[in-house]
């Protein structure tokens, strides 16, 4: 084939399973070729509760993507998210051989094991161990140690773990549906790769993903990644607040809230009212369009605060200079923004994918931003692996070890 | 009272921090016997009090007072609490002995009987008028006992509710739901006197061993001092690199938190890690985040380190309103729950101020702990009552779609219930 080597990012979202078929050109940027989607069934709240049903959506979506992009698609790269991963900061530190003196791949290795060296619950896995900061006998600010001499060396992580038998389950969800599955990456870090650009992340910022069962949040100041989250709610608790306060089916909630829902509570006029059509099996009625806007309103605040206070608790917001990101399905809601700005005090943007070509009606839209993320991250990681020709195993290291600098 | 105290200054330098246990009436006896089994013994000095000799006699308590033995002949009371309390005041004199000389006496007994309920208010007063702070853990008889026990615990419960400084009440009709349908009822006795002696033990534990954060009697105070409510206590040890998490999990696990849900509604927790010198400060935290992921309540932490431990105990101690420890609403109840009797006028000489020796009992606490939270924890026992209409749990139907799927909970909080439900806004 004349093309250059494919990526593919799944997403098994809780609203929808989705598949980016891209091609990463030499020059590191990311052209799309064809996104395959389909509606997901049996996720919940980003976790795969039917699995028979879940292999299906990500058949389909793969069957889709692959006609879309009139390729064959092999391998993936996915995201996972879910309540159970959880995210800490941790310090290494190792020793430098009075001998030698000079810091290599090795020692970047050791100091990463020792930052490690922490209890997780047992059934837990580390997804990522990602390098903030390194310190080199104490100097501040390393970029890249290697080569350096020194006595010690040590580096600031971030390290996010999730419950192992869950992302298996995910993985064995994506082999049964006859594609290999490469590596996971979290919803959070797929989507800043593609979201926020490298100036955002040095002057600090906060993207916060919110999809259909989840919000996926992560936080970067000076550059690296400084806290990263998930809240399991999202939109579909957006719906079941509509539907239960309403008295509507959850069907027609969804689509109420895609057509009419505001987060801004005082949009509405009194006795504004939106006339429910009949359909079958409802009978159709009348609602007052300032409760459907208070119900929003109430869910999205009270979505912002719980954020709000989690990073509270692990970064101090003074240091984020470039506001808040908004992505992921929900950002797409009218008003959604102002509620954002009105917790977190500072600037928002709903942004999507930003860094690639492709066609637009893809890359601007927000729902596609953890997948085309995911493509990103990916292309990111096989960069550092290229020259592995040259350097042999070693030159893997490096890479493998970098590449996550790369992501920071 | 006329007994004039020992001079407890003196013993203050001499003596470490001793706990007295007194166990009275057969269960409390009964208990003592487990709290010896379940650990730390030599922190403690167990007394047991009786009508029946027999019990006493098979008791493993250093000292034994049997009571009444001209007004219960050493047969027990048949259940009449006068009884109880005749014996008790008949052998006031030695009672007196034995309560005094100790900062924190802990009186365990069984509600509804004759001992437990009549001859228990005296022996707590004896104590506190011995300045030490008393502690009452008691167990509520199963409703099938009778209306006659069930009102005489009622009874009793009220008068040592007044006169303790805490008061823990394990319900036995909750406890028999934890123990297996079909166990026998000797394992349900013993399953459930088994939590008493570990929540005792492990109050014993708290104020003993010593650690860099020390739980002082005004943070168990805290704890305890809330009017008209069930204990909840959830214990377990984990030893091996995972220690901290697994023993948080599994004490949360514990059938009386039913998996944490019960702190959702309590005020404040105590939460006391005993554990070998090598913990490291990571995994109190992992232990306090994951409490704190089960509670908005205040959060009280205890570290005791203890060179001749092998595993990490974790113990949650928190008290729960009636109203969210069971996990059936009850309305009438709410309603109908009457203003706690708290703020009753207390007899001359009970209180600290008005002790004839008001610098000795301090003196001797102050061996142990800070003389000043534990003045405050007196004065905050007396607080004006509280009349709280409680909360009626929602409709379960408000999870909605998401009914069956794994809850979302932060802070205690259900978050898969719609938020305007929560914050009660109104809908026109």
């Amino acid at each position: 084939m004349s093309r250059e080597r494919l990526l593919v990012g799944l997403e098994i979202g809780t609203f929808k399973v989705c598949a980016v078929v891209a091609e990463s050109r030499p020059d590191g940027s990311l052209r799309i070729l064809g996104v395959g989607e389909s509606k997901s069934v049996g996720i919940r709240k980003g976790e795969i509760v039917d699995f028979n049903s879940a292999i299906q959506c990500v058949r389909d979506a793969i069957a889709d993507a692959e006609e879309k992009a009139d390729a064959e698609i092999e391998s993936v790269w996915v995201a996972v998210t879910g309540s159970h991963i959880h995210s800490f900061n941790n310090r290494g530190a190792t020793p430098i051989p009075e001998d030698r003196g000079e810091i290599d791949v090795e020692d970047i290795r050791d100091v990463e094991a020792s930052a490690k060296e922490v209890s997780i619950p047992d059934q837990n896995w580390f997804i990522h161990t990602i390098t903030q900061h390194y310190y080199v006998d104490n100097q501040e600010g390393v970029v890249n140690p290697i080569g350096m001499m020194g006595r010690k060396l040590e580096a600031d992580f971030h390290i996010v773990h999730g419950v192992k038998t869950r992302i298996q389950n995910t993985l064995r969800c994506v082999k049964e549906a006859s594609v290999a599955a490469e590596e996971v990456v979290i919803n959070s870090v797929a989507s800043a790769q593609v979201v926020l650009d490298q100036h955002q992340k040095d002057l600090g910022a906060i993207m916060l993903d919110i999809g259909g069962g989840t919000t996926d949040y992560i936080v970067y100041i000076d550059g690296a990644v400084q806290h990263s989250g998930v809240l399991a709610i999202g939109g579909d608790h957006i719906t079941n607040d509509i539907s239960i306060g309403l008295r509507i089916p959850i069907a027609r909630a969804e689509r109420l809230k895609i057509e009419e829902g505001s987060a801004n509570p005082d949009e509405a006029q009194p006795g504004d009212t939106i006339i429910l059509k009949n359909d079958s099996g409802f009978s159709g009625c009348e609602i007052e369009r300032s409760n459907l806007n208070r119900i929003i309103y109430a869910r999205v605040r009270e979505l912002f605060e719980l954020v709000r206070t989690d990073i509270d608790a692990q970064c101090d917001l003074d240091l984020v200079r470039s506001g808040v990101m908004l992505t992921g399905g929900c950002c797409r809601m009218r008003g959604i923004q102002a509620v954002c700005a009105e917790v977190f005090g500072q600037p928002v943007h709903s942004v999507a994918a930003q860094e690639v070509t492709g066609p637009t009606s893809v890359f601007q839209n927000p729902q596609y931003a953890t997948a085309i993320g995911v493509v990103k991250y990916a292309q990111l990681m096989q960069m550092d692996d290229e020259p592995d020709s040259l350097f042999g195993a070693v030159g893997k290291k490096i890479g493998s070890i970098f590449r996550r600098r790369a992501n920071a | 009272m006329l007994e004039i105290p020992r001079t407890l200054l003196a013993d203050a330098t001499s003596q470490p921090s001793r706990i007295l246990v007194i166990g009275v009436g057969n269960a409390g006896v009964a208990l003592i016997d487990r709290i010896t089994l379940a650990g730390p013994g030599g922190a403690a000095d167990l007394v047991a009090i009786n009508t029946d000799g027999l019990s006493l006699g098979s008791s493993v308590a250093e000292r034994k007072i049997l009571i009444g033995s001209k007004t219960a002949r050493g047969l027990g009371t048949g259940g009449d609490p006068e009884v109880g309390a005749e014996a008790a005041e008949e052998a006031g004199a030695e009672l007196a002995e034995a309560v005094s000389g100790a900062p924190i006496v802990i009186v365990c007994a069984g509600l509804g009987g004759g001992v437990g309920s009549g001859a228990a208010p005296i022996v707590v007063e004896l104590a506190r008028n011995r300045g030490a702070l008393v502690i009452v853990v008691a167990t509520m008889p199963f409703s099938f006992e009778g209306r006659r026990r069930v009102q005489q615990a009622a009874a009793a419960r009220t008068e040592l509710t007044r006169l303790a400084d805490a008061f823990l009440a394990f319900e036995n009709d909750r406890m028999a739901e934890h123990a297996e349908p079909l166990a026998g009822m000797h394992e349900t006795f013993a399953a459930s006197d088994q939590v008493l002696a570990d929540t005792v033990a492990s109050i014993i534990r708290f104020t003993t061993t010593s650690g860099p954060i020390r739980v002082t009697p005004a943070d168990l105070l805290a704890v305890f001092r809330e009017p008209d409510s069930t204990c909840v206590f959830g214990f377990a040890e984990a030893a091996g690199s995972n220690r901290a998490n697994e023993a948080v999990e599994r004490a949360l696990k514990s059938p009386l938190l039913a998996r944490g849900k019960s702190l959702a509604g309590a005020r404040a927790i105590l939460v006391h890690v005993a554990a070998p010198p090598d913990l490291h400060l990571a995994e109190v935290r992992a232990i306090m985040e994951t409490v704190g992921r089960h509670t908005d309540g205040h959060l009280h932490l205890g570290v005791g380190l203890d060179p001749n431990r092998t595993s990490l105990a974790v113990s949650l101690l928190a008290t729960s309103s009636d109203a969210t420890a069971a996990r059936a609403p009850r309305p009438a109840r709410a309603r109908t729950q009457p203003a706690p009797i708290e703020a009753a006028p207390e007899p001359g000489g009970e209180s600290p101020a008005a002790d004839p020796h008001p610098s000795e009992a301090p003196a001797n606490a102050s061996e142990l702990f800070d003389t000043s939270p534990y003045a405050v924890a007196r004065a905050g026992a007396k607080r004006p009552a509280k009349t709280e209409q409680k909360t009626l749990s929602l409709d379960p139907i408000a999870r909605g779609r998401f009914e069956k799927s794994e809850p979302t909970i932060v802070g205690g909080e259900d978050l898969d219930v719609p938020t305007f439900l929560r914050q009660k806004i109104k809908l026109r």
